[in-house]
């Protein structure tokens, strides 16, 4: 992180002034930043687009229930280095009985235990410099997982026990770290103690209605406006799954390829909802807005 | 600095220690901190570790740089007006500003503004007059405008003189007819006009809104950050917290193991290699047993919210659930019917196929002594049939929704021998996962 200029966001990506500071103290303190939110308000988009902007190399790590601290930092591959090592006796027997033919020379070496390292996304974010990693939904892999990082997070050190390799960096060329998260499992609280939390709320209807516009530039400003008003008031509702940036953004095309020139009246009563309501105990509901309109739902 | 400011923080259940002082310091060094707005901000971020936490950050905050002590319960506005700090800055505004009309509420704004007023986030501070002089005051307003805010820049028009000021406003008003966002000149909301709220201004006059800069209003009116009160008993308030304890279980996921059998083929077929072959090794999903107590007035408005926490579980790791019903005490068979008229299972069944399930039971345990220590119809008493259970299951926790103070009854405290009990809350879950993980 040779570079620690405040970074505000840049021509594609609206930084919210709470979020730039956050940023600016995890880069600072070299610690990871926490982000989290719902989905569609931007927490995977802010390591991507600050590495485009500010020309540093991004390593992107997206987590899944089988997410392991191997993957991350460094998988010794021994099916490899058993397959080279058998195939080192098979040359030697040919070579000894004479034949003609011999097997193709492996460019990895028995000897150098390194070879057979494949560096995850964590490690080679630390053998450079400049550079950005992004840890990608951390709440959907094991609990352990979090913990596992721990110690190369705070330590900047790691030693992978196959071939005693040494991972490390110092805390002024420390990557700048995102982790996203859905909070769909709480993270231990050791963990967070390590990172720099932020919080990213839902966009507020202006800042969505510039989302809007981005994406469909065509779509009539009336429909926009009338589509806008029935989602805020859809999420008023306790629905049991809110819908997100994403799906409103798919609900505005359909609406808009279907019937462009619908009234706010019958756009009240959700054509397509299926876009929108994906809950089973959101059925209910889903039947009385499109019976009454969304104002007077039960 | 601020050595006590952990103890401070700790008592208000933030977590500080001597760790975050140092940060600070490392942020104070990098020119982060100039403003008490900015300490705000950039303690927030050092301490807050989930956005329940941010009101009582805010609490502590105020408490400690501030002298404002907040009751649980009370509005920040009315903590305020009472206080010293209120006070003694108020007397200082009001010597050197001339406006002295200002109700209390305003009054109040002010002070959060002040407060919370930060440099951070904003690239250049630009002077209002230019932008005030270059405006022209009798725009035509031709529809609703939305120019996308430019951020990190903060107007000043403090350098405007007010009754300058208050005349632009009546002509801008009486020529606005759209709502605007984002502009420098209409009465609107995200911009650079001295008009309208949320902008980017200082020194201008606020219309509606609240203003942007005054966080802890927002935090403390907004349900969401309220904590939920992780020693409540379970209930739709508090059933996603504990539905966080309860996905603490371990979930036994897929291993490679290695395939001896395939190894030893492969490589016998060429001629010799032995390379070692990989299988998925695919243990069952999570496995849960849910006995619950459906019967009597103290346990029914627990039952369907149970039901649904456990539900809402099972969706969330591919698990298997299977919930039987009883009433007050497990005798030697449950049902599966919330009614528990038909489809009766003996335990033993339950015991010979489920032995590595986790096994709750939900109930009060709170009954007439006879019915757990004498045997009921059969041989065995129901107490005995509990510890036949525990040596079967040796995952098994007992969930109690009655406060812990009552636990002393006699029924409730013998079964609490004899089962590991917990309370239905979401410290009591979590602290019953962490037992049911350390069991094998």
């Amino acid at each position: 992180m040779a570079t620690k200029d405040f970074w505000k966001g840049s021509d594609t990506y609206i930084c919210d002034p709470q979020l730039a500071v956050a940023f600016q103290q995890a880069r600072i303190l070299g610690k990871p930043l926490l982000l989290e939110g719902e989905p569609g308000t931007g927490k995977t988009d802010l390591a991507i687009q600050f590495a485009a902007s500010t020309g540093c190399s991004l390593f992107q790590y997206p987590s899944s229930s089988k997410s392991s601290l191997e993957d991350v930092v460094a998988r010794f591959d021994q099916v490899l280095y058993l397959t080279d090592a058998q195939m080192l006796v098979l040359r030697t027997q040919l070579q000894q009985q004479g034949a003609s033919q011999t097997l193709a020379d492996s460019p990895r070496r028995i000897e150098h235990r390194e070879d057979y390292l494949h560096f995850g996304p964590l490690a080679q974010a630390y053998q450079q410099k400049n550079t950005v990693l992004l840890i990608d939904e951390i709440d959907k892999a094991p609990r352990h997982f979090p913990n596992d990082l721990l110690y190369i997070l705070s330590q900047r050190r790691y030693v992978i026990p196959d071939t005693g390799t040494v991972i490390s960096t110092t805390q002024e060329d420390m990557p700048t770290i995102v982790i996203t998260s859905n909070r769909e499992q709480e993270l231990p609280s050791a963990f967070l103690r390590r990172c720099v939390y932020h919080f990213i709320e839902f966009p507020s209807p202006e800042s969505m209605r510039a989302i809007v516009a981005k994406h469909h530039p065509t779509v009539n400003p009336t429909l926009v406006q009338s589509a806008l008003q029935i989602f805020y008031q859809l999420r008023n509702l306790h629905l049991e799954r809110l819908p997100s940036t994403s799906e409103l953004l798919e609900w505005i095309a359909y609406v808009h390829t279907t019937t462009p020139g619908i009234t706010k009246k019958d756009l009240e009563h959700l054509p397509g909802a299926g876009v929108l309501l994906k809950s089973v105990r959101d059925q209910p509901l889903r039947r009385s807005i499109e019976q009454h309109g969304v104002y007077r739902a039960q | 600095m601020f050595p006590t400011l952990p103890q401070t923080f700790q008592q208000y259940k933030v977590p500080a220690d001597v760790r975050t002082l140092f940060e600070l310091q490392t942020c104070m060094q990098h020119g982060m901190v100039s403003t008490l707005g900015d300490l705000y901000v950039v303690l927030q971020g050092l301490v807050v570790h989930k956005k329940e936490m941010t009101g009582p950050f805010t609490a502590a905050f105020y408490d400690y740089f501030l002298g404002i002590s907040v009751a649980p319960g009370q509005p920040l506005e009315e903590a305020v007006q009472n206080s010293k700090a209120f006070h003694s800055w108020k007397s200082h505004f009001l010597e050197t500003s001339d406006s002295h009309d200002l109700a209390l509420t305003d009054l109040i704004d002010r002070f959060f503004d002040y407060v919370h007023t930060t440099t951070l986030g904003i690239g250049r501070t630009v002077d209002g007059s230019i932008l005030f002089d270059q405006d022209d005051p009798n725009r035509v307003d031709t529809g609703e405008s939305r120019e996308a805010p430019r951020h990190n820049i903060l107007v000043d028009y403090s350098t405007v003189a007010l009754k300058d000021l208050e005349e632009r406003l009546r002509k801008v008003a009486e020529a606005q007819r759209e709502r605007h966002s984002g502009g420098d000149h209409w009465i609107g909301t995200d911009g650079y006009s001295p008009f309208g709220h949320d902008g980017y201004v200082q020194g201008g006059i606020r219309v509606g809104g609240r203003g942007r800069l005054s966080q802890a209003r927002r935090v403390f009116g907004d349900m969401t950050y309220f904590p939920v009160d992780s020693d409540a008993v379970l209930s739709d308030t508090s059933i996603d917290a504990c539905l966080a304890a309860l996905q603490g279980l371990l979930e036994p996921t897929s291993h490679k193991l290695l395939d001896i059998d395939a190894t030893i083929d492969q490589g016998v077929r060429r001629g010799g290699i032995f390379v070692p072959v990989c299988k998925e090794k695919l243990e069952n999903t999570l496995q849960m047993l849910l006995f619950m107590d459906n019967g009597g007035f103290s346990m029914s408005s627990y039952t369907s919210v149970v039901q649904q926490l456990f539900g809402r579980m099972k969706r969330r790791v591919n698990g298997n659930l299977r919930t039987f019903y009883f009433h007050n005490i497990l005798h030697q068979t449950v049902s599966e019917d919330e009614r528990r008229l038909q489809s009766t299972v003996p335990l033993e069944n339950l015991v010979q196929t489920h032995t590595k399930d986790h096994v709750f039971v939900i109930g009060d345990a709170h009954m007439a002594p006879d019915e757990l220590f004498s045997p009921s119809n059969r041989e065995s008493t129901p107490l005995a049939v509990l510890k036949y259970l525990r040596a079967h299951f040796p995952k098994l926790v007992w969930l109690n929704p009655l406060q812990e103070d009552y636990w002393q009854h006699p029924t409730v405290s013998a079964i609490g021998k004899v089962v590991p009990m917990f309370p239905l809350t979401p410290v009591g879950i979590e602290q019953a996962v962490l037992y049911l993980n350390k069991q094998r």
